[in-house]
């Protein structure tokens, strides 16, 4: 008898399966892709043996970081120098980013290489405050917040943080530099999930959509799928400034 | 006389954190006059590069030495965005407001 399951092979088939999972019984989808299955286990906090849960402690999150790189070094070799700048820079940057606003003593992390597809999916979450959180607990641009979980990732993704210095915007690159290096450098695909909004960002499409009440995710998680080859004009520096 | 703190001592080879460098000036007595050891610190990422901006740059006296070629680019980089306006797109990502998980999956097969 033929597998009638519809086969998820895009970014955009991943976050679909992942929102019918959480919404209906999809759950034969889940197994069919391992990040589907990271992203529902952190979403629906239930322990995956994949996902690395970590302290947020220095110590901690080095650890973290270096596991993670390791998991890519054993499982992709050849693809662990060209990357190692770039993900170095997502990782740190990201968990640096739970660090200092999502006020939860631990964080989450999967890393995948997907060689049939020639990618790795990544996961970064959390189960803070949220970005919206965030911003409503530094009494940062209420103004234009209101109660969007939306416009506070409209916020984030382009770069208004909640920790500037009073006379330079020296902070707020975690997640507006890593999502443009990610789409236009790399060529990837990067996805922010945060309290009941979600940011699409890829080669084709750039939007935030505001979700059904139904979905309300306590925390932030960021998906990232990155081309396991580094295109030869990329230049990490390009999107650090 | 400055004391010298070796980094890769203290941290490892990678500053990964924006917490490593705030803990380091921390530990630092803002009497006297530092030069922090750089050498065998390979990688950096920009908030801890940032962190460390504002601490060779503040009140203290702290500088740094042997700082090896990644670090030094990405301090750069650092520096470059206090002095340069932060580029922001001239519109706004647009917002679109799903009522029903089918509006979601239509928005995410849509391109």
């Amino acid at each position: 008898m033929p597998d009638t399951t519809p086969k998820i092979v895009s970014f955009e088939d991943t976050l679909s399966a992942f929102f019918a999972a959480i919404t209906t019984d999809a759950a034969p989808l889940a197994t069919q892709f391992p990040i589907l299955q990271a992203i529902i286990s952190i979403y629906c906090q239930q322990p995956l043996e994949d996902i690395y849960q970590f302290a947020l402690d220095d110590e901690s999150a080095s650890v973290a970081i270096n596991r993670l790189k390791k998991n890519l070094q054993t499982c992709a070799p050849e693809q662990v120098k060209p990357l190692n700048s770039p993900l170095t820079y997502l990782l740190d940057e990201l968990i640096c980013n739970i660090q200092q606003h999502a006020q939860t003593d631990k964080g989450y992390a999967y890393l995948h290489h997907n060689a049939e597809q020639h990618c790795i999916d990544i996961a970064i979450a959390d189960l803070g405050i949220t970005i919206y959180g965030s911003y409503v607990a530094a009494q940062k641009h209420l103004d234009r917040l209101g109660d969007s979980d939306a416009e506070a990732l409209n916020l984030a993704q382009n770069g208004y943080s909640v920790k500037n210095l009073p006379d330079t915007e020296n902070r707020g690159y975690g997640i507006s530099s890593n999502m443009r290096m990610v789409v236009k450098g790399l060529g990837g695909e990067f996805a922010v999930l945060s309290g009941n909004a979600l940011l699409l960002y890829s080669q084709d499409t750039k939007k935030i959509l505001s979700l059904p009440s139904e979905i309300d995710f306590k925390g932030t998680m960021i998906i990232v799928r990155i081309p396991d080859q580094v295109p030869n004009n990329f230049n990490l520096y390009t999107y650090t400034s | 006389m400055k004391q010298i703190i070796n980094i890769q001592e203290k941290f490892g080879t990678e500053l990964h954190t924006r917490q490593m460098v705030e803990r380091l000036a921390a530990s630092l007595n803002a009497a006297d006059s530092y030069l922090l050891d750089m050498s065998g610190v390979m990688q950096i990422s920009r908030s801890a590069a940032d962190e460390l901006y504002n601490l060779t740059h503040g009140n203290m006296s702290v500088d740094l030495i042997n700082v090896e070629p990644f670090v030094e680019k990405m301090l750069s980089s650092v520096k470059l965005g206090r002095f340069l306006p932060r580029q922001r797109p001239a519109t706004d990502t647009p917002i679109i407001h799903c009522e029903t998980i089918g509006n979601v999956l239509q928005q995410l097969s849509a391109r």
